[in-house]
C-alpha cells in the first residue's frame, strides 16, 4: 500500500515550517528532496571511512570505500535492469554524461538527431559540434499536439545518422517519448541511441534490457540522491568505442613519458578522485526507490495530476503548456499575470514551484511563449497539497 | 521604476535590517543595469510585488487585487512618506542637538526626543531638568525636586 503520509516522515525538509506553516514542495523536476536514509549514507562516508578508494590506497578504510562504491554501482545497475553487457559510469550529472558521449564519439557518420523539446543539456553539445563542423545536427519537430512525430523521424533518419539523442520524459510537460520504438527503428538504420532519462528515471520503471538503448543518462539529484551525481549507462561495446575526453588520474593502468594504457570501462571514464559520498548516497536513493516501487510512484503521480486537472478545470484564465497527459508535471500560465509573479505569490503561501523557461529556451522561443510556472509532483506530494495548489491558483486568477 | 523605489526604501531600511539590505543590493543591480541601458534580469520588482500580493492574498483577496493593480502608485506614495519622514526626523534631530528641543528654538511643545544628561541635573532635583540650580524661572515646570525639598521661585 502506497502511503505518502508515511513516506513524508523520511524527509526532514518536509518537517520544516516556514512562517509557521508546513511547506508544499512541488519543484521535484528541478531537484527532489532527500530522505534521511540518503543523508545518513552520505554522512556514513564522512564519519566512518572518509578515505580514497582502493584504486589509490590499500588500507582498511580504502577497501571499505571501494566496497561501497561497488555496491552502489550494483544497486543502480539492478535499478535499471541493465544487461550484463552494460556498464554504469558515474558522472556529476546528466549534462556531463551527455557531454562525455558528445565529445568522445567517433563521428564516422555525421548526422545527430534530437527532438524539438530537448533540455539545453541535450541541445547545446550538439550545436557546438555542428559549429565545429564535426556533425550535422537536425531537429525532429513534434506534432501539433506536442507528441513525437514518428513519421517525420523515420524520414529524417538515414544511413548517415550516427546518433539519435532523445529525451525520454520531457521536463516541459511530462510527455514520454516512445523510445522503445525509436530505438528499434534507429538500430535498424545502424544508428546509436542515447536516451536522456533525467526526468523519467525518478518516476517510472526503466528496463534497459527491454529498451536496449546504446546510452542512457540521468541525474541522482532528481531521484532522491545527492547533488553532483549522475550516471552514463552504456553498452560495453559502445563505451569501448568512445575515446574519453576527461582523462588523467584513475583512467590509466600505466603511463610512460610518451604513452599510456587505458583502464577498462568504466574506470577509464571516471577521471580524478570521485564524489564517493555522493555515489554512496545515490546508491541508497536507488535502493529506497526500488523498495517503494517505481510502478506505485508513477500511479501516485498520475492520480495527483488527475486531481490537479479536475480542480483547475474551472479556472478560465489557466492555460496548460505542452502535451496533455497524466504525468507528474503541471506546466501552466495564468492569463494577465507574469509566471514569475504566480510562482512568487505561491511561494508566499509556502507552495514551491518553478517559473521561467526551465532550460528549454529553444522550445519557448519557437512557440513564442515567454515562460511559465511549473509544479512537478513526486512520491511525497499528497492529494491535499494538490487541492491547496488548485485553490490558490483560483485566487491568483482573480487577481488579473 | 519599482527597482528605483525599492532601492530608496530598502536602502534606508537596510541600515537597520539585513533582509532589507539584500533587497537593496538586488534593487541597486537592477537600477545599475537600467542606467547602463541593459535589461534588468534580477526580477526584483516581480519578487517584491508577488511577495506583498501573496501575503495580502491570505488575508484579503480584494486588497491583494487592489494592491497588485496599483502597486507602482502605492509604492510611490510610501516612498514619498518615507522621504518626508526622514527629512522631518533629520530636522528634529538637528533641533534637539542645537536647542535641546526637537521642535526648535523657544518651542514649548512636547517633544518625544530628549537628551539625557544626568550629570547636569542639580543634586536636589530628580527630574530631567538641565539647570545649574533648579529654579522655576530657569527651568519652569520641568523642575522637579526630591521629596522634602522645594524649588526656588526667583
Amino acid at each position: 500500500m502506497f502511503k505518502p503520509e508515511k513516506i513524508r516522515e523520511d524527509f526532514p525538509a518536509l518537517q520544516r515550517k516556514i512562517r509557521g506553516k508546513p511547506i508544499i514542495y512541488m519543484d521535484s523536476a528541478c531537484m527532489s528532496l532527500k530522505p534521511i536514509q540518503v543523508i545518513n549514507a552520505i554522512n556514513d562516508y564522512y564519519v566512518n571511512f572518509p578515505a580514497c578508494s582502493g584504486s589509490r590506497s590499500n588500507h582498511e578504510l580504502s577497501q571499505e570505500v571501494s566496497e561501497r562504491i561497488k555496491k552502489a554501482r550494483k544497486i543502480i545497475k539492478k535499478f535499471f535492469n541493465a544487461p550484463n553487457n552494460g556498464e554504469i559510469i558515474f558522472t556529476r550529472n546528466t549534462t556531463e554524461a551527455i557531454n562525455i558521449v558528445a565529445k568522445s564519439l567517433n563521428y564516422d557518420k555525421s548526422k545527430v538527431l534530437t527532438t524539438d523539446r530537448e533540455h539545453n543539456s541535450n541541445l547545446v553539445p550538439w550545436q557546438v559540434l555542428a559549429e565545429e563542423g564535426k556533425i550535422k545536427h537536425e531537429v525532429v519537430k513534434s506534432k501539433t499536439d506536442h507528441s513525437f512525430n514518428m513519421q517525420r523521424f523515420e524520414k529524417m533518419l538515414d544511413n548517415e545518422t550516427k546518433l539519435v539523442s532523445i529525451v525520454h520524459t520531457s521536463n516541459l510537460d511530462g510527455y514520454t517519448t516512445p523510445v522503445k520504438e525509436i530505438i528499434k527503428i534507429a538500430h535498424e538504420k545502424g544508428a546509436l541511441v542515447l536516451v536522456d532519462a533525467a526526468q523519467s528515471a525518478p518516476h517510472k520503471e526503466i528496463n534497459l534490457k527491454k529498451l536496449d538503448p546504446d546510452f542512457m543518462v540521468c541525474s541522482g539529484h532528481k531521484m532522491l540522491g545527492p547533488t553532483g551525481t549522475g550516471i552514463l549507462y552504456g553498452k560495453k561495446e559502445a563505451l569501448e568505442a568512445l575515446r574519453p575526453f576527461i582523462v588523467g588520474g584513475d583512467t590509466v593502468l600505466e603511463t610512460t613519458y610518451t604513452s599510456h594504457v587505458w583502464e577498462p570501462v568504466p574506470q577509464k571514464f571516471e577521471a580524478g578522485l570521485q564524489d564517493y559520498s555522493g555515489i554512496i548516497g545515490f546508491g541508497e536513493a536507488a535502493r529506497y526507490l526500488s523498495k517503494i516501487g517505481l510502478g506505485k510512484i508513477a500511479k501516485h503521480e498520475e492520480k495527483l495530476k488527475r486531481i490537479l486537472i479536475e480542480e483547475t478545470e474551472s479556472i478560465q484564465e489557466l492555460e496548460t503548456i505542452g502535451n496533455k497527459n497524466y504525468s507528474g508535471i503541471f506546466n501552466f500560465n495564468i492569463k494577465g499575470i507574469n509566471f514569475h509573479e504566480v510562482a512568487g505569490i505561491l511561494n508566499a503561501q509556502n507552495i514551491m514551484v518553478r517559473s521561467g523557461v526551465h532550460c528549454l529556451h529553444s522550445w519557448y522561443n519557437a512557440h513564442k511563449i515567454e515562460g511559465s510556472a511549473r509544479a512537478s509532483l513526486y512520491l511525497y506530494n499528497t492529494e491535499e497539497e494538490c487541492i491547496k495548489l488548485a485553490e490558490n491558483l483560483k485566487r491568483i486568477a482573480k487577481l488579473a | 521604476m519599482i527597482c528605483l523605489i525599492a532601492l530608496v526604501v530598502a536602502g534606508f531600511l537596510g541600515i537597520f535590517s539585513v533582509s532589507y539590505r539584500r533587497i537593496a543590493i538586488d534593487a541597486f543591480n537592477c537600477v545599475f543595469r537600467n542606467i547602463t541601458f541593459r535589461r534588468c534580469t534580477s526580477g526584483t520588482d516581480i519578487k517584491l510585488k508577488s511577495h506583498i500580493t501573496g501575503s495580502l492574498l491570505k488575508r484579503s483577496p480584494r486588497t491583494a487585487r487592489f494592491v497588485r493593480r496599483n502597486f507602482e502608485w502605492i509604492s510611490w506614495l510610501f516612498t514619498l512618506l518615507l522621504v518626508g519622514s526622514v527629512i522631518y526626523s533629520g530636522i528634529s534631530i538637528y533641533n534637539l542637538h542645537a536647542y535641546g528641543n526637537c521642535n526648535g528654538q523657544n518651542s514649548q511643545e512636547e517633544c518625544i526626543l530628549t537628551l539625557d544628561n544626568p550629570e547636569e541635573i542639580p543634586a536636589h532635583c530628580t527630574g530631567k531638568v538641565i539647570c545649574e540650580d533648579c529654579s522655576m524661572e530657569q527651568c519652569g515646570t520641568e523642575c522637579e525636586c526630591e521629596e522634602g525639598k522645594s524649588c526656588t521661585n526667583e
